[in-house]
């Protein structure tokens, strides 16, 4: 049995750069919209929980300005500096702990104003990591040199990946890149670190993500069709990428198995959409392995040629982070895309009998933190 | 109790605090070993059985690396656990215990870690990093930071109720003679009024000595579920109250720089939750966060245990003195201890030895329950936490 659910969505477009919206009209634009399509007023929100990260956002204690355009004024407001998975979860949390009845989750980013890459350097270590040049983009690659070792398709599977996400991108109104690409084209594309690729990569984007949650008996009013959270769970590894395998995720499945006993799931087969966020095409291997979406060590084979049972397994229409990245928020958006499917309410890229869906999200580099919500239309 | 549903018992079973100040002789994680260790010890609990880890630091400039919650994840006995960072400036500490208890409290776990980490040493420009937190067109030019903008606040209280110098700088001379009983503060100063009024002036009126130092340091604590907590201690702490409430963010688009807003209203939900009708009377001991002096007059004013504008007769009366009616900062309170993003999580923790009888030297008589106040942004957030000897409904 459920006790929360999400009654409202509100996502802008993603896009290279928003030049006529400020970080906080573009937060206000999202956190509207979730309001406006649960039928709320910000009035009628018991707390507000937030994600975003300081260094992303150029500014410290980013809550400070932000929290406002986020409908906090006044209201009980946390922030968590990790995905935006991650603030869903929290505020799941704090509803069933009888602290909040309706809870308003806001995560955003404005990539175009800062410089990934160089933040990603300072995620590093200063004493033994920082002087090697380790970057986001380098401890990728590395992974991806270990993804290439445990699965013999793994360049092919990478490849299939970004096309997938591309083709599947056409058909989401709100995605950042729109244009369908070939694996020669991914193959071919500019070297970034051996064996990553430019096309490899996710964009970095501008745009904003809310959701509206209730509490069991609020939902039922609120909406016809409230997207219930049947299951929660989330886990961190460590943090020296030297120290762990990079082609496995253990947190990631510590996550799933929590989120799956939680919903009293007997088996990953019975999801039928799942949202994924990864850093890198290489990175959807792991996680597929390490959610036990299919067989273990077939990842590469089910990318390339499809799972085999009865197909029915819809990886990331939204077109995930491959084709959207605002980085802070992805995991969110995650939650967002799976409530929208279960609603009925996905648009273009809305897919068939969507009974249950998974949302994941990840924190830390090379898949240290990983989170897992399990979303679904019964409670 | 919030929405009419009752809270179920939740209490703090473990401390754990490192010595506060430059801490040279180790790294950011050793500061969040050393803290997460000692609460661990004091819950007699061993790593495994800790459900989920809550880690909190102020801006991450401050400790020089992004996200230092996933370099702490070892050091913060979170590997192989759900773990997650709260982010909310000086408030960030009780943000993170809050979270623990929301852990706990929903049912997602039986014990629940927070643990909260500075560096603030090793930043050589707190107060340029403290800039970066106003708006970058509007405020940032004006030389706002964390100083300038409580001495705006200092200079309003004065004018808007005549509060002077010298009481503030009772306040002063409280927390840092509370601060020589408590072996893990930062500066022991034995000074007087004149003292303060002579130090150096740093932003009118505000001087060196209406001001905290910025210290190294950690601090952790433990959350059980109720029946865990029984077990685990003859006298937990028990949760009676929690509430935050954030203000607006421009400080020209406020009417008056107070806690009178956000603090007022999140003590009023926070008495509600734990049946307090009588502050002054009903709180034994209360541990507020004091960055400068003026910010304890703002929060006993928001508290309710003075009128408004009463904070400076409130002062010469000698009630928050150690043997006055209300003990404010037995532990010496933030301006003898200052590790940023751990600060308020400092307060919670002292609450909780408070109510435990376990505060040693600074331990004051008889406490059935204390108040953890907490804020954050440029007076934005506020947090008020209630812990006592018997949890809520009995």
């Amino acid at each position: 049995m459920a006790d929360v659910a999400i009654v409202g969505i509100g996502q802008t477009t993603y896009e290279t750069r928003k030049e006529t919206l400020s970080l906080q009209e573009l937060i206000f634009e999202a956190a509207s919209l979730a309001l406006a399509d649960a039928g709320v007023r910000r009035q009628d929100l018991d707390s507000v929980v937030l994600a975003a990260k300081d260094l992303v956002d150029g500014r410290g204690i980013s809550n400070m300005q932000n929290a406002g355009p986020a409908g906090s004024y006044l209201k009980d407001e946390i922030r968590v500096a990790n995905d935006g998975l991650y603030a869903l979860i929290l505020a799941y949390m704090q509803i069933v702990s009888g602290s909040s009845n309706l809870a308003l989750v806001v995560s955003w980013s404005k990539c175009s104003e800062t410089n990934l890459d160089a933040i990603s350097v300072a995620e590093f270590e200063p004493f033994f990591q920082r002087p090697v040049g380790l970057s986001e983009k380098v401890a990728l690659a590395l992974q991806a040199h270990e993804v290439l070792g445990r699965f013999e398709r793994a360049r092919a599977a990478a490849s299939e990946t970004v096309c997938r996400a591309r083709a599947a991108a056409l058909h989401n109104a709100r995605a950042h890149l729109r244009r369908a690409v070939t694996r020669a084209e991914v193959e071919a594309s500019e070297p970034v670190s051996w064996p990553l690729r430019q096309l490899d990569l996710c964009p970095a984007s501008d745009g904003a993500c809310a959701l509206v949650l209730a509490a069991r008996d609020r939902a039922a009013t609120l909406c016809p069709t409230p997207a219930w959270i049947l299951g929660v769970g989330w886990s961190s590894d460590g943090y020296e990428i030297g120290e762990r395998s990079l082609s496995d995720s253990p947190s990631a499945r510590r996550a799933a198995d929590e989120a799956y006993r939680g919903a009293s799931l007997a088996s990953a087969r019975d999801i039928d959409v799942v949202e994924l966020v990864v850093r890198s095409s290489f990175q959807e291997m792991v996680v597929l392995d390490a959610l036990g979406l299919c067989a273990a060590g077939e990842a590469d084979r089910v990318i390339v040629e499809g799972r085999g049972d009865d197909g029915a397994l819809r990886l990331t229409p939204s077109g995930g982070a491959l084709a959207s990245n605002p980085v802070s928020a992805v995991g969110l958006v995650a939650a967002a895309e799976v409530a929208s499917q279960v609603m009925g309410r996905a648009g273009g890229h809305q897919v068939d009998d969507v009974r249950l869906g998974l949302a994941h999200g990840t924190s830390g580099q090379c898949l240290q933190s990983n989170g897992v919500v399990l979303i679904g239309a019964e409670r | 109790m919030r929405n009419g549903r009752r809270r179920t018992a939740v209490g703090v079973v473990g401390v754990g605090q490192t010595r506060y100040g430059r801490r040279d002789e180790v790294s950011t994680p050793d500061l969040v070993f050393e803290a997460v260790t000692a609460a661990l010890a004091h819950a007699r609990l061993d790593r495994a059985e800790i459900g989920a880890v809550f880690f909190a630091s102020a801006p991450d400039a401050l400790i020089g690396v992004n996200e230092p919650d996933q370099w702490c994840a070892g050091a913060a006995g979170a590997v192989g656990k759900p773990y997650l960072r709260i982010s909310t400036g000086g408030s960030t500490g009780s943000s993170a215990a809050i979270a623990a208890y929301y852990a706990v409290a929903s049912g997602r776990c039986e014990v629940a870690l927070a643990v909260a980490v500075e560096r603030a040493n090793e930043s050589r420009a707190v107060q340029l990093l403290m800039n970066t937190n106003f708006d970058p067109i509007y405020e940032r030019e004006f030389a706002i930071n964390a100083i300038s903008c409580y001495a705006l606040a200092t200079a309003d209280h004065m004018v808007r109720y005549g509060t002077t110098e010298e009481q503030l700088a009772k306040i002063s001379v409280r927390n840092h003679r509370n601060a020589l009983r408590n072996p893990y503060a930062h500066l022991k100063l034995d000074i007087t009024v004149d003292d303060v009024l002579r130090s150096r002036m740093l932003c009118w009126p505000v001087k060196l000595l209406d001001t905290c130092p910025r210290s190294d340091g950690a601090c952790a604590i433990v959350i059980a579920s109720g029946a865990r907590a029984r077990d685990l201690r003859p006298k937990p702490a028990w949760v009676q109250g929690l509430q935050s409430f954030s203000d607006g963010y421009f400080l020209g688009d406020r009417e008056i720089l107070s806690y009178r807003d956000h603090l007022a209203l999140a003590a009023q939900e926070a008495y509600r939750q734990a049946d307090v009708i009588d502050p002054l009377k009903e709180i034994d001991v209360a541990e507020l966060q004091n960055p400068f002096t003026i910010s304890e007059a703002m929060a006993v004013e928001a508290l309710g245990f003075c009128e408004v504008g009463g904070a400076g007769a409130f002062v010469d009366a000698g009630l928050p003195e150690m043997a006055g009616e209300l003990p404010i900062n037995p532990s010496g309170g933030v301006l003898s201890s200052n590790p940023v993003g751990a600060t308020s999580l400092v307060r919670v923790a002292e609450a909780a030895l408070q109510v435990m009888g376990e505060a040693d030297a600074r331990q004051v008589r008889g406490v059935r329950r204390a108040l953890a106040q907490c804020s954050g942004g440029a007076i934005q957030f506020g947090t008020v936490v209630i812990l006592g000897d018997e949890p809520i409904g009995g």
